[in-house]
């Protein structure tokens, strides 16, 4: 793609028709732009009048869309040949070290998008050993190692932090090798098979196999067509199961936690389940590719609510599948924030297909609205009002706990 | 003509007699109003035998019988406004004031008490006359109103304060209470009603059938803002036992300023100390957990910070020993979720779920976990049959010489090594584990 529309300005420059050429396209590209960007005003989930908790922010399909004002044409010719130009069809993304990692199965390679220095190149341009196939699934370790799970090349092909290719792991795993997700968490790197329905657990170093989890003889601890991994912070696993619906967690032994979950069309329910992260306080995030919703579930399992469904004219997602959540760059993201809406994390999730209205990588921010210092004053009020009842002689009741149910706890 | 110059003198003196001041000097010396000549402290007018000030002769004849010579030059309050500055300059008036009825409290001509007022300093009598006398005859009176002293708070005639506060309640009690209130300026931790309300909030200031008159007993008059521990403590399955005994909450908390956080005399410890750090406290005496603890290397992780009531509620819980979740009263209690819930709030809330594990826990021989293997069994041992609760002399929590079993102590010796280590308790022989190389048990 970068090399054809390069040749093409190259094959320009021997007419003096480049300058009339380059200005319709630009005004092309800038009509794709303003479709996307075409809102009333900010998208929050959920929508007014309930308290927003997200807010949908911005996206990303191609590099104009990161450099901003910057147009694309300018990135062509000082980007040098490692500049992407625009994302073919993501599906796993990952964050490590400031930057987003993007498997790319249309381009057949992973995008590393540096938010800071407004970069979108290749990881690796290597011919040979070092080519991906059809890349679903990437992790990067503590050191900066990145991991890719290729669907095509049926391994998983490890680079540097350089993005040098360094070798090849999970040949000799399983039968089928059909690895759809890999993780990497301190010394492990976990790779989720998904027609054994099986975790390798691997030395990620040695790439020697520790263990493999999913082999309970009580099948109902066992996966049922997983089609999405994580771990938390605690090295939980957690696992969607597009076979039954669930939502398993393991530890890292094998061991089924809890589980939650079913097929269906309600509210916390799923039909297509594809990608979940889980955020440091616990929260977890699925996509669902039937639905194109991402659900939000506390650590009681409970669902806070969800956000990006169709037909939206912003804010919506279009076959969605890997998610990642951070808090990296805040500062960054804040300035697309409506006023007074103040981020805690980011949620980025991979749609496989850009339109009109779609970017191939959605950003949502998590948060609260500040509150406004007459509301400060009012809940204080309300605070001391509710700490003395009885000063104002009225056998006031007392406080009642926020009516909220109980939330159900996780299965054991 | 001598003769008639003399009637004429004699005439004269006696007109003027009859219509001046030297008339009124007769009222008291003349022996009709001997009761007003001798009051003690009489008013001023009639110190001074000016009785006209106020009364005005509307017959010539003094005395008549049956008939009034004289009536009040004016009705009170006007004619007492005529010498002392009018009421009503202030918010609240005294009702008696309001009403002008000045001689409900003070006598006119006098009286043999100060300020006209029949009531000497035990004003009690004076003002119990109007105002209800139940609050007066309490078991525990406030000092003012057990000796009459009502002025010494109230102002008789009118104030900006509620209740004719000589001023504001807190400033009225604290010029009194001027040890307490320095004492409460100076104090770390002061109880905010203490600090910002009326001391009425708590107390009676006239009296209560209460120690300390205050206007309910403990802990309900606490429990009336902590609301919040009302709840707890109407849960509450085993008690604590300060907390139903007499006192309450003041066994524990000081009532006005403290020292320590909620309250408190000392440190949290130290206050469970001072109960539980003795030998001869309840019967059967309380466990000595001072004696527990001192000079022990290995110290409870909430023990090293201070905390008792971490693992125990001072307020009471529903479950064994105040503890803030399920534990076993039993010795022997095969695992269940939740069964040991106290301990697993903290530690490793899947250390008693898998018999086979390589994160919960290192006391595992292999992958074998060997706390599931004491614990998930038919005779599931408690936590408290190896590990000391408070405090150890050895790793881990487990004594060197052992853990109470009745009247024996028995042995555990336990030893550590780098991936394993061993015991040889009163309960089994030397058994090892290893967590790399497994033993194997014949």
């Amino acid at each position: 793609m970068v090399k054809g529309i390069s040749g093409i300005v190259k094959s320009l420059k021997s007419v003096d028709l480049r300058l009339p050429v380059l200005l319709l396209l630009v005004a092309l590209l800038a009509g794709c732009a303003e479709t996307k960007n075409a809102q009333t005003g900010p998208v929050f989930f959920p929508p007014p009048p309930d308290e927003p908790h997200i807010q949908y922010l911005t996206g990303i399909s191609n590099s104009a869309d990161l450099t901003g004002k910057q147009s694309i044409f300018s990135r062509l010719l000082t980007g040098g040949t490692q500049t992407v130009v625009r994302l073919s069809k993501p599906y796993g993304v990952a964050v490590h070290g400031g930057k987003i990692y993007v498997c790319d199965i249309g381009a057949s390679q992973i995008v590393v998008i540096d938010m800071v220095n407004k970069t979108m190149k290749n990881l690796n341009e290597e011919i040979g050993a070092a080519e991906l196939k059809k890349p679903i699934s990437v992790t990067v370790d503590d050191d900066g190692y990145v991991y890719v799970a290729d669907n095509g090349r049926k391994d998983i092909a490890v680079y540097d932090a350089d993005g040098k290719y360094v070798k090849s792991m999970g040949k000799d795993l399983g039968t089928t090798r059909s690895i759809i997700a890999v993780y990497a968490y301190k010394d492990y790197l976990l790779a989720l098979d998904n027609r054994l329905g099986e975790i390798f657990v691997m030395e990620r170093k040695s790439g020697d196999l520790i263990s493999t989890l999913g082999r309970n003889p009580d099948k109902s601890k066992n996966m049922a067509l997983p089609n999405g991994m994580t771990v938390d912070s605690k090295g939980n696993i957690h696992v969607v199961n597009i076979g039954n619906g669930k939502v398993k967690e393991y530890d890292l032994d094998g061991h089924l936690l809890s589980e939650f979950g079913r097929m269906g069309d309600g509210f916390g329910e799923f039909t297509r389940p594809r990608g979940i992260t889980v955020d440091d306080e616990g929260n977890i995030f699925i996509v669902d590719a039937g639905h194109q919703v991402v659900q939000v579930f506390n650590s009681q399992r409970r669902l806070l609510g969800f956000f990006g469904r169709p037909g939206l004219p912003a804010g919506s997602l279009n076959l969605p599948a890997g998610i990642v959540v951070t808090k990296e760059n805040l500062p960054l993201f804040q300035k697309y924030a409506a006023p007074g809406f103040k981020l805690n994390q980011v949620v980025i999730v991979a749609n496989q297909y850009a339109s009109p209205i779609n970017y191939s990588l959605a950003f949502y921010g998590m948060g609260e609205m500040e509150k406004k210092p007459e509301d400060k004053a009012k809940k204080e009020k309300a605070d001391v009002k509710a700490k003395k009842p009885e000063e104002k002689g009225a056998a006031a009741p007392a406080a009642a706990p926020a009516a909220t149910p109980a939330a159900t706890p996780a299965a054991k | 003509m001598k003769s008639h110059v003399a009637i004429s003198i004699v005439l004269t003196l006696l007109v003027l007699c009859l219509a001046g001041p030297a008339h009124a000097g007769s009222c008291l010396t003349a022996g009709c109003h001997a009761d007003i000549a001798a009051l003690k402290n009489p008013h001023a007018p009639v110190k001074d035998e000016d009785c006209t000030s106020c009364h005005t002769q509307v017959v010539k004849e003094h005395p008549v019988k049956g008939a009034k010579s004289f009536k009040l030059s004016s009705k009170q309050p006007s004619l007492c406004f005529g010498c002392h500055d009018p009421f009503g300059k202030k918010k609240f008036q005294h009702s008696p004031v309001k009403d002008g009825e000045c001689t409900a409290c003070h006598r006119p001509h006098g009286s043999n008490q100060p300020f006209l007022l029949e009531a000497g300093e035990d004003r009690a009598p004076l003002c119990l006359n109007c105002h209800e006398s139940d609050p007066f005859k309490q078991k525990y009176m406030h000092g003012p109103a057990a000796v009459g002293s009502c002025n010494t708070c109230h102002e008789p005639h009118e104030s900006n304060e509620k209740a004719l506060m000589k001023g504001p309640v807190r400033e009225v009690c604290l010029k009194c209470h001027a040890d307490f209130a320095a004492a409460f300026k100076a104090a770390p931790v002061v109880h905010p009603p203490v600090r910002d309300d009326a001391c009425t909030a708590c107390h009676n200031p006239h009296g209560s059938p209460v120690k300390m008159f205050l206007k309910n007993k403990m802990p309900d008059l606490c429990l009336g803002c902590h609301k919040s521990m009302a709840a707890t403590l109407a849960a509450v399955k085993v008690p604590h036992k300060p907390v139903i005994s007499e006192g309450a909450c003041a066994n524990c908390h000081a009532a006005h300023y403290g020292k320590a956080k909620g309250l408190l005399a000392a440190d949290q410890m130290t206050v469970c100390l001072g109960c539980h750090g003795v030998d001869n406290l309840g019967t059967p005496p309380l466990k000595n957990i001072k004696k527990q603890i001192e000079g022990k290397p290995y110290l409870h992780g909430p023990i090293k910070k201070g905390s008792c009531k971490a693992c125990h509620n001072p307020h009471g819980s529903a479950y064994f020993r105040l503890l803030p979740g399920n534990y076993p009263s039993e010795l022997y209690y095969p695992y269940q979720d939740g069964a040991y819930d106290a301990c697993l709030k903290c530690h490793e809330k899947n250390l008693l779920r898998f018999p086979e594990t390589t994160i919960y826990t290192n006391f595992r021989n292999g992958n074998r976990n060997l706390h599931y293997v004491h614990v998930v069994s038919r005779k599931g041992r408690t936590c408290r049959i190896c590990h000391q609760p408070h405090a150890s002399d050895g790793p881990k929590l487990i004594n060197k010489n052992g853990a109470e079993f009745g009247e024996w102590k028995i042995p555990i010796n336990f030893m550590i090594t780098s991936t394993g280590g061993s015991c040889a308790p009163g309960c089994h022989r030397k058994l090892k584990y290893d967590r790399v190389k497994p033993e194997t048990y014949q």
